[in-house]
């Protein structure tokens, strides 16, 4: 094995450096996330004309999102449970398994908005379609950079590498999870 | 890192943790559905309360979850919850230092003018759209060839659905379920019908009111129904009008004197109808200028002819003979 740097050696946090970093990150995203959030919901209180917008976005669609991303947090947190027990191979499985449920989240999302785009629900129509955007296609290119992290997590966890970094990964994914539980009756359900 | 292993072991099995999220994701999905069938109309504020209760409520309940149990925060060291903690409240700072400019539009010194405009000209636009689609569904009466015209192109069996969906708008529009099978639009909005609904109401009285005015009957001389006949005979009136009550182009000209009628009124923004009564007067008119009042039920293709005063009277007679 070759040698580690120190950070990940090293903790005199009581944790594990990267999973202290990780938590950092979180940190961060909240302050992203919240205020992309809490601005919505102040317009959305001060606008009683985006109830009927909000009607005009599918909430099967929606839904069967939220149930996919639910889908792929128990994967993941499966996978972590694999490392943990030091099976690789199965924690690569699944993680595989959360990135395919990442897919799917991404295919219907662009279903929907190529349907409401054709619709003329664009980013310039009015402030709830530009929230409705600007949140979820942040919320979107979590998940891509997600996936491509947990492509890279599960390649290590395949050959046993690295398998504390499957905790750190799911708990990314675990929070872009979270925010779309908050965005789903948000921007979906609030009519 | 003695306190880290420890801590994972008491964590409650995940599938449990799934199925708990997938019961709250359904009943938050559920819940704005359902909030209309419980409560009435008049519950606005209930129903208001169920839906932010179901749908949010339950979103603070389901990122609990995940993030206490697959996040594995509930089991992580303390000062990573204050990390986040830290992080929220700056969110809050942020929510509240500008919640009361973005969420109102009107302070004490001051008025958001574009964000007040652009909630009313919304709100308006709204209604409109609403009001037109109200007015499209409420103007939905059966058409029976549609119906033929669907089931000769074999159709039937997609008909159900289509009828069911049809009927519910119609009854969501109306307030009643009319039980029709098909629908199109009459082109009148919901005003225009109710006037024309009233109008006719209005004729059909008159009508009776003409119909029981007693009339003065004298009988015709004979000479004249006599000279009226021949007229009758070689006129082009035969052509259209016959004398044995037969429908032909126009009115029979059996049983026409002193008979009371619906009749169109030929007029700058369409024909308006009227009662009238067929007398000798209206006789005259119809020959000086044929659509002037036009029996309801006829097209008028009556072309002006010149009929001599004498021959009027002879045909009128005659006309009363029959």
């Amino acid at each position: 094995m070759d040698v580690k740097p120190l950070a990940t050696t090293r903790s005199a946090t009581g944790i594990p450096t990267g999973r202290l970093s990780i938590w950092w990150l979180m940190a961060s995203e909240i302050v992203i996330f919240g205020g992309v959030l809490a601005s919505y919901l102040m317009h959305r209180l001060g606008h009683a004309e985006f109830g009927d917008y909000a009607s005009h976005t599918n909430v099967w669609a929606g839904g069967f999102n939220t149930l996919v991303l639910l889908t792929s947090s128990l994967c993941a947190v499966l996978a972590h449970q694999a490392a943990e027990q030091g099976n690789g191979k199965k924690a690569a499985r699944l993680i595989w398994m959360t990135i395919a449920g990442g897919g799917i989240f991404l295919v219907v999302k662009s279903c929907e908005w190529t349907y409401e785009i054709s619709h003329g629900f664009t980013l310039q129509s009015n402030a709830f379609w530009h929230f409705y955007y600007v949140a979820a296609g942040l919320h979107a290119a979590h998940v891509i950079a997600g996936m491509i992290a947990l492509a890279i997590v599960a390649r290590q966890a395949s050959r046993n590498e690295e398998l504390h970094r499957v905790e750190l990964a799911g708990i990314y994914w675990h929070f872009v999870d979270v925010v779309w539980i908050f965005l789903f009756p948000l921007l979906y359900i609030a009519k | 890192m003695s306190g880290h292993n420890d801590d994972h072991g008491h964590h409650p099995s995940y599938i449990k943790v799934y199925f708990i999220l997938l019961a709250l994701f359904i009943v938050s999905v559920l819940g704005p559905e359902i909030a209309p069938h419980i409560f009435g109309p008049d519950q606005k504020g209930l129903a208001q309360a169920f839906v932010l209760l179901t749908a949010f409520g339950i979103a603070f309940v389901k990122a609990y979850y995940v993030i206490a149990y697959f996040m594995h925060l509930k089991f992580e060291v303390k000062y990573v919850n204050y990390m986040l903690a830290t992080a929220i409240v700056f969110m809050g700072l942020f929510f509240s230092g500008v919640a009361a400019d973005v969420m109102k539009h009107e302070g004490s010194n001051w008025t958001n003018v574009a964000a007040s405009n652009e909630v009313v000209r919304a709100l308006a636009e709204i209604e409109a759209r609403d009001s037109a689609q109200a007015t499209g569904y409420a103007n939905l009466t059966p058409d029976p060839s549609s119906i033929k015209n669907w089931k000769k192109l074999g159709h039937e069996k997609y008909q159900a659905p289509i009828q069911a969906a049809m009927l519910s708008v119609v009854k969501k529009a109306n307030g009643s379920n009319k039980g029709a099978h098909f629908y199109r639009h009459t082109g009148e909005t919901t005003a225009e019908k109710s006037a024309r609904k009233a109008m006719e109401a209005k004729l059909a009285v008159d009508f009776k009111k003409l119909k029981a005015e007693p009339v003065k009957v004298s009988k015709p001389d004979a000479a004249l129904v006599a000279a009226g006949a021949a007229y009758y005979k070689t006129s082009q009136c035969l052509g259209c009008h016959s004398n044995n009550g037969n429908k032909l182009v126009g009115p029979s000209f059996k049983g026409l004197p002193n008979r009371v009628f619906y009749g169109h009124v030929a007029s700058k923004d369409g024909s308006k109808l009227t009662v009238q009564r067929a007398d000798v007067a209206y006789f005259n008119a119809s020959i000086n200028n044929p659509g002037e009042v036009v029996v309801k039920g006829y097209q008028n293709q009556m072309p002006k002819i010149t009929v001599s005063d004498a021959d009027r009277k002879a045909l009128w007679a005659y006309i009363q003979s029959l």
